[in-house]
């Protein structure tokens, strides 16, 4: 687990600004191609190790738009450029990432780190709906600043294959924002597939149809969540009335724009009591769903104020799951279950099983030091705590995996 | 009634069938069904759902079990489907060559955003670089012959005497041309890839 803000000694940053952090080494490669989008060398920050100390004044004389001095030997005077240096955790800033740097506050945010598997465009803090286990509760603030930084987040991402979220809040809420940037990570990021986290309530809206339409992303899929089978389930947990009907209308309109669609439950006491029904449901009426994911729950934010409501031991609910996964895979649904430690799955579900915890935010605990498994295992949200904690957590051996479903086992 | 009379009731009743297998509405599809002057436009209308799990391309999960190792494929890292193909094959409701009017969507993000990078014109197409890529490029072969301990100047992006004399002396120790230009082979040996 990896933060993804430090502290820094910050100097020159008269405005919140992003940078591409780039070695010597890859400026003389590369250029700014090393970066996917437009760039110019104001948009990059120069990577400098005490290797470079004798020529550090040469190279400051480059007309970049920082230095980030990560050689301790070096000194920080510089006239203009936007100088960082002694970073409270020098593990954090690396070469490759995208970071924004202002002059409020002496925490450095990374917003792209390169090789990373959770790479996010945050687009929005504001939310339409307030759900009963929202990790990351929303404000009522206007951020629309967000869009202009996706964008010029965009053009500084490295090119390569791997895939780009774009969460909140709410990202629909940003409708032409939201469109700008999916049209500009086509034309720039064509490579990357990009996965939208959203309510879709808004999306019940038809307008969202020809425009989407229009945009033509052809590696974009949008995951939004259903909790139950029935209008009055759904709304209690996203605690928004006619929040369940404005969804199905929004994953109608999804798939009239021709979207790719994956379908996620969170898995609360309130929504895995019904949830065979809600897999029968889903067959029925979006049987065009790509992807049904069945996630654990993070127990953070507003999840842990509706502890009593929520929590659900996951052993006590595995016979559900059972159900409702197989249920899906047998008439062609292709089903993944996320978020929850290996050794509570019923270990007839582990091929539906993905190591699914965001890297910056996953981490193993006591009873996993003894445990063969940890390599495959998603772990717990770096937010774990006791009372969350399943009464099944156990390590497993090597002869349970041997013996065990699923691809990444049959091996041993 | 005997357990033969049952079969017979049953034999009969399915040879009264017999006369509609041929007709239009057998097949109960949509195209029989509608004509186009009350269908409503494909962009708008709910999905019909033409796969039935019966219908001739449906999948059969049974013949086409999928073993486990077919899960190989899905290790997910980021919490996504990213790449998942659905087993079936779910056709979507035909979009008659339909193609959107250019809205304009009143964007305040969409102008010039999306505009691709502008490619430094090269020599090889008979045109100059623009200024400012070519001082970018001198700024490389300086921060190259730096880190090869040829240059020890200012990193300005100008071509003067002090950086060619430096890029002279690195075509001479590397075996490539001596002719103080940034040409591809000097280019190559520094290790900068153009553009």
């Amino acid at each position: 687990m990896l933060r993804l803000d430090t502290q820094f000694t910050i100097k020159n940053a008269p405005q919140r600004r992003l940078f591409k952090i780039i070695t010597p080494q890859e400026l003389i490669e590369k250029g700014v191609a090393t970066c996917a989008g437009n760039a110019g060398f104001e948009d990059l920050m120069l990577w400098l190790d005490d290797i470079h100390v004798t020529n550090q004044h040469s190279l400051m004389t480059l007309p970049v738009g920082g230095f980030l001095l990560a050689g301790k030997s070096l000194n920080a005077n510089h006239f203009t450029a936007t100088t960082l240096s002694t970073p409270k955790d020098p593990q954090v800033v690396k070469p490759g990432d995208v970071i924004s740097v202002g002059p409020d506050s002496s925490m450095v945010r990374v917003l792209y780190r390169r090789g990373s598997n959770s790479n996010l465009l945050f687009m929005t803090d504001r939310c339409n709906s307030l759900c009963l286990m929202c990790s990351q509760p929303p404000k009522d603030i206007d951020d629309r600043w967000h869009i202009d930084e996706n964008l010029k987040l965009i053009d500084l991402i490295d090119p390569g294959i791997e895939q780009l979220g774009i969460s909140g809040g709410e990202p629909t809420l940003y409708k032409d924002g939201l469109l700008a940037i999916l049209a500009h990570a086509k034309s720039v990021l064509p490579e990357k597939s990009l996965h939208i986290l959203s309510n879709g309530r808004l999306l019940r809206d038809p307008s969202w149809i020809e425009a989407l339409k229009h945009v033509g992303h052809k590696k974009l899929t949008w995951g939004i969540p259903l909790y139950a089978d029935n209008a009055a389930d759904h709304d209690h947990v996203v605690q928004a009335p006619g929040a369940f009907s404005e969804t199905m209308a929004g994953l109608y309109n999804l798939h009239r724009a021709e979207q790719h669609i994956e379908i996620r439950v969170v898995l609360s006491k309130l929504t895995t009591i019904r949830l065979p029904e809600l897999a029968h449901f889903i067959f029925r009426n979006l049987p065009f769903a790509k992807h049904i994911a069945l996630m654990g729950i993070e127990n953070t934010g507003l999840a842990k104020k509706n502890y009593k409501e929520l929590w659900i031991d996951p052993a006590d609910y595995q016979e559900q799951l059972s159900l409702a996964a197989w249920f899906l895979d047998i008439r062609g649904l292709t089903v993944s279950i996320y978020n929850l430690p290996l050794c509570v799955l019923d270990p007839g579900l582990r091929s539906f099983y993905r190591q699914s915890i965001s890297d910056w935010k996953n981490l193993f605990i006591e009873a996993c030091h003894t445990c063969a498994a940890t390599e495959f295992c998603a772990g717990f949200f770096k937010s774990h705590s006791e009372r969350w904690q399943s009464r099944n957590i156990h390590p497993l051996s090597r002869e349970d995996l041997i013996h065990t479903q699923g691809a990444r086992y049959e091996i041993a | 009634m005997k357990l033969l009379d049952r079969w017979k009731m049953l034999i009969g009743q399915s040879m009264a069938l017999v006369p509609m297998i041929g007709s239009p509405m057998v097949d109960a599809g949509q195209t029989q069904l509608a004509s186009s002057d009350w269908l409503p436009a494909s962009g708008n209308t709910p999905p019909a759902f033409k796969n039935t799990l019966n219908a001739k391309d449906a999948v059969n999960i049974y013949a086409a079990h999928r073993s486990h190792s077919s899960h190989r494929s899905h290790s997910s890292h980021y919490s996504s489907s990213g790449g998942y193909s659905a087993p079936r094959s779910y056709s979507t409701p035909s979009s008659s060559s339909y193609t959107p009017p250019p809205t304009s969507q009143g964007s305040t993000y969409g102008s010039g955003l999306s505009a691709p990078r502008t490619a430094a014109p090269s020599n090889a197409y008979g045109t100059r670089p623009a200024a400012q890529d070519l001082s970018a490029l001198v700024r490389r072969v300086q921060l190259a012959l730096m880190v090869k301990k040829y240059y020890s100047g200012a990193i300005d992006g100008v071509m003067g005497n002090g950086t060619r004399g430096a890029l002279m002396a690195f075509q001479s120790d590397s075996g490539v041309g001596i002719n103080g230009r940034m040409d591809t082979p000097t280019l190559n040996a520094l290790g900068i890839v153009i553009p």
